[in-house]
């Protein structure tokens, strides 16, 4: 299990965050854009050194302010997903993924399940955001990760595309047998994938939150029913014939 | 025509090259991720021999160069022979010369690598010195060349440091620039002709190499 209590003083609030990600499990932190969400994460991962508090993750110490310990990122045997893609450039897709892994049927059976095996030997700046999002999470599980960081990972790509990675990842994630934090500010992203979601506002955990969150996109939903209520039959924009009638 | 002195100076840019290629790389590394205290002033004594005239240069070093300067007295200590008119004196010289074309531009190179690269290595369990050679080196391998191709030809034209600290020891410290000058004043103007070409065609043509790879990187930068 991954323990996180830590506090950090960032320019415009203080970072206080404390939560506690069971193997297997999959912690979604949601809000809005500068409410500390990639703070946390770099902390998680060593990248950042937190203020106060104590980051463990199996009864093993990553962090202890008090006692003076902090175990550098390259101990922490983790896996980072950044928000854009961070493939290293001067390698293929295979290589990229085989950087941290040398076992040759695991990386093949991960680049086939997320799709991309026959982009194996092209480099990164060849195949789209799509394809270069799914080789870094390929990268990150070759290593068997103790711990999964994922910082928005589709946020930079378009709905369609992210749409399916969101769906591919739900079923991955059945297999996923460590603790993965998920940051987002993507409300659906954050229930479709996540068995707790834990909103933050300004550095603290704001559950009111998600509740106004939830009402807004119900106001929305309104708005656009009625919206679909008139056109959807005339003109169904790309929704198959069913589901356009499923949803009137 | 005699072609030592250019002989000399091929041999005297390569060495500098190489010493400095070893030196400046990590220098310059240091200094693109790290910050302390005096780095302001560090980096400006690096920059220094840039603009300062090659005369005032050539005489401090021909002070701590020469026997009664710690470098000298630290050179006889080793190897028993003066460092002043000798050719690593000269070296010596030159690589206090051309330290701010071997550090400056990698430095440059260096701090435009995306950190989130270096964090991800990190993450990925990479120590920092395997980040640098797996995936800095690999990066930025351009720039690095880019800087070594400068300081060889930069070494190949230096002419006043060296008169100050090396003199013209025929097959010692007569480099071709000396050379040229000797020549001139002895009104050999076919051999100040002949080796003036040969340098101006190995620059030129050295200068492309740097334009073509400054390029290719921008290229791929774009891409």
């Amino acid at each position: 299990m991954l323990e996180v209590d830590i506090k950090k003083r960032l320019p415009d609030f203080d970072l206080e965050i404390s939560f506690a990600c069971k193997k297997g499990e999959l912690g979604v932190f949601i809000g809005p854009s500068g409410a500390g969400k990639t703070t946390l994460i770099r902390i998680i991962a060593g990248l950042e050194r937190p203020d106060q508090g104590y980051i463990a993750y199996d009864g093993k110490i990553w962090v202890d302010t008090r006692r003076r310990i902090f175990l550098p990122p390259q101990k922490r045997h983790l896996g980072y997903v950044f928000q854009d893609y961070t493939l290293f450039p001067h390698l293929t897709v295979y290589q990229n993924v085989a950087f941290a892994s040398m076992d040759q049927g695991e990386i093949e059976a991960l680049l086939k399940f997320f799709g991309i095996w026959h982009l194996r030997n092209s480099m990164p700046d060849k195949i789209s955001g799509g394809e270069r999002q799914r080789a870094a999470i390929c990268q990150n599980l070759a290593r068997h990760p103790q711990v999964l960081l994922l910082d928005e990972p589709f946020s930079a790509l378009d709905f369609p595309i992210r749409k399916r990675l969101r769906q591919e990842f739900k079923a991955l994630k059945k297999n996923l047998a460590f603790p993965t934090v998920y940051v987002t500010h993507d409300l659906t992203e954050a229930l479709f994938l996540g068995d707790n979601v834990m909103p933050i506002v300004n550095g603290r955990h704001e559950p009111a939150w998600l509740s106004n969150q939830l009402e807004d996109v119900m106001d929305d939903y309104k708005w656009m029913g009625r919206f679909f209520d008139s056109y959807v039959p005339k003109k169904p924009y790309g929704y198959p014939a069913s589901e356009s009638q499923g949803r009137r | 025509m005699d072609w030592l002195p250019l002989y000399i100076s091929a041999k005297l840019a390569l060495i500098t090259t190489i010493i400095l290629m070893m030196l400046g790389t990590p220098a310059a590394w240091f200094l693109a991720f790290t910050r302390f205290k005096g780095k302001l002033l560090c980096e400006a004594l690096i920059t220094l021999p840039l603009v300062l005239p090659p005369t005032v240069l050539g005489f401090y070093l021909l002070t701590i160069m020469g026997p009664k300067g710690f470098l000298g007295q630290w050179w006889r200590c080793l190897v028993h022979e003066p460092l002043v008119f000798t050719f690593s004196g000269i070296v010596f010289a030159s690589i206090a010369y051309s330290l701010p074309f071997a550090i400056m531009p990698m430095k440059a190179v260096f701090t435009k690598i995306d950190r989130r690269l270096l964090e991800s290595a990190f993450v990925l369990g990479l120590s920092r010195t395997a980040a640098f050679f797996r995936v800095v080196l690999p990066n930025t391998v351009g720039g690095i060349v880019s800087s070594a191709i400068l300081v060889f030809v930069h070494t190949l034209g230096e002419f006043g440091v060296i008169l100050m600290v090396g003199g013209s020891i025929p097959g010692q410290t007569k480099v071709v620039s000396i050379a040229i000058f000797e020549a001139v004043e002895a009104l050999r103007y076919r051999d100040a002709g002949l080796m003036s070409i040969t340098l101006l065609i190995i620059c030129y043509a050295v200068l492309i190499m740097v334009n073509l790879l400054t390029e290719k990187r921008q290229g791929d930068a774009r891409s």
